[in-house]
């Protein structure tokens, strides 16, 4: 990337986090156009783990309220629970519409669609033809599975996971061997000393600010929210927060209606925000 | 129990009161993931249905797998839902524990494992394309309530908004997939401290 060879695969945190090399964060006072762009984008992609957070809160409401058990051991198994549930949805959602259109547009981007029974859970009854047939597409577009099997035998366990929930009646067999982690997850990663060192950090970061400079607009683009009424164009950043967020009369007909025009006229003249209106 | 049946899974022909839409609201997850946890559920000694000393029927499992659920998607206390299930607070609250550590115990190693080379891969590629090559995932934590702290170790669990919980230290991908978790860390710990102990950092510094 930008001249240098980038080996390190890296997470995205905030603002808190100490300058390691596998970890970036925003910077913290961004003074020039490109690390600002830089900081909107990743806080753009580091709001999945935020999601995942409100997202898990709202289906499992024990998240949400204070847990009610005796120990922290119990705390920990429930919430584990929960997050094993929450994957499954995900996992059963990901045969639906709405996410195989995502994948489309965004590429084969499926990442774990090789992941436990994605072949084989379905989301309703009737869903089972669509829902095959994604299996075989998953299958197809992420990494032909037998591969897999013969590399590490994880793939016949999960084909055979999916079988038995594609049949539904069928009292799923105990797992023979658990999922082995990542022979190489662990090798991707450098010594103690490039991981923890401040400097490395920061030439990343500024490789990733010049390198997202380049090509901004086409991945800002999907963050934007573009309206095009009355022949003038106006771009918001609205996901992303920076800055307030001013309706104008186009977009609001956009969200609300007309009648949400009128009521947020009469808003805006009670704040004496939009005079003249 | 006939209650249960009528409700959402139809009893004698006739089709369930709720859809799979209701059932997905109320049960917090899909028909099929309900189906699959009490599919595996319901032949394990320690749910199977007993019957006590007085020859009176306990609690059949799908009673419990209910319970439980209700008891995690709404967050209820264990004697909220006597009345619908017919069911004591002790029955409950106990069966949702043996729920959760069966859950833990059976698909923690299938869906709380560590992302393998392939899927790592696949990871990296879509988060090239929003941007960030090299990038695996995002990293945060939150704080969870513990509502039964005990006094004496309410110091160490009291975070810095003045609550006592855990730390939940999580990393996702855009699918909202949960790729890493780690939690049981003290409330007062920052983000950082709890970084320090999770075994994804010292996976990552220790590697070698």
């Amino acid at each position: 990337m930008n001249g240098h060879t980038r080996m390190l695969p890296f997470y995205l945190v905030d603002g808190i986090y100490p300058r390691f090399a596998f970890l970036i964060s925003p910077d913290p006072e961004p003074s020039t156009e490109e690390q600002t762009t830089f900081d909107r984008l990743q806080a753009a992609n580091r709001k999945d783990v935020e999601r995942l957070f409100g997202v898990l809160m709202k289906r499992f409401h024990v998240a949400l309220h204070p847990g009610r058990y005796r120990s922290v051991l119990q705390l920990v198994t429930t919430y584990k629970a929960i997050c094993i549930l929450h994957n499954m949805c995900v996992e059963s959602r990901r045969s639906t519409f709405l996410s195989r259109r995502r994948r489309d547009t965004g590429g084969d981007g499926g990442t774990n669609c090789c992941v436990g029974g994605d072949a084989g859970v379905v989301s309703d009854g009737g869903d089972g033809q669509s829902g095959g047939a994604h299996a075989v597409g998953g299958a197809a577009a992420g990494g032909p599975a037998p591969d897999r099997a013969a590399a590490d035998g994880l793939g016949g366990v999960a084909a055979a996971i999916g079988k038995i929930d594609a049949a539904g009646s069928a009292p799923p067999a105990l797992h023979p061997d658990p999922h082995l982690p990542a022979p190489g997850t662990a090798a991707n990663f450098d010594a103690w000393a490039e991981t923890q060192n401040p400097a490395e950090c920061e030439s990343l970061r500024d490789d990733l600010t010049a390198d997202i400079f380049c090509d901004r607009g086409d991945l800002l683009a999907r963050n934007h929210v573009v309206h095009n009424r009355g022949g003038m164009q106006r771009v918001f950043f609205s996901p992303l927060g920076r800055g307030s967020f001013f309706p104008t009369h186009s977009c609001v007909d956009h969200v609300f209606g007309s009648g949400g025009r009128l009521r947020l006229r009469r808003q805006w003249r009670r704040s004496g925000r939009c005079v003249g209106t | 129990m006939q209650g249960i049946l009528r409700d959402y899974f139809g009893v004698g022909g006739l089709p369930p009161i709720y859809d799979e839409r209701d059932f997905a609201t109320q049960f917090r997850v899909p028909r099929a993931v309900f189906w699959r946890v009490y599919m595996a559920v319901k032949d394990e000694p320690i749910f199977q249905q007993r019957i006590n000393a007085t020859d009176k029927l306990q609690a059949h499992p799908l009673q419990v797998v209910v319970a439980a659920f209700r008891v995690i998607s709404y967050g209820e206390a264990a004697d909220r839902a006597d009345e619908f299930l017919r069911l004591s607070r002790t029955t409950i609250a106990t069966s949702n524990k043996l729920l959760m550590d069966f859950i833990v115990k059976r698909w923690g190693p299938t869906y709380l494992r560590r992302p393998n080379q392939d899927e790592l891969s696949k990871i990296m590629d879509r988060n090239k394309e929003r941007g960030m090559p090299k990038c695996i995932s995002s990293l945060d934590c939150c704080h969870w309530e513990w509502h039964q702290c005990p006094t004496g170790m309410s110091g160490a669990y009291q975070s810095r908004k003045g609550r006592r919980g855990i730390v939940v230290e999580a990393v996702c991908d855009e699918d909202l997939w949960v790729w890493h978790l780690f939690l049981g860390a003290p409330g007062s710990l920052n983000d950082v401290n709890v970084m320090h102990q999770s075994p994804l950092y010292l996976e990552v510094t220790c590697s070698r």
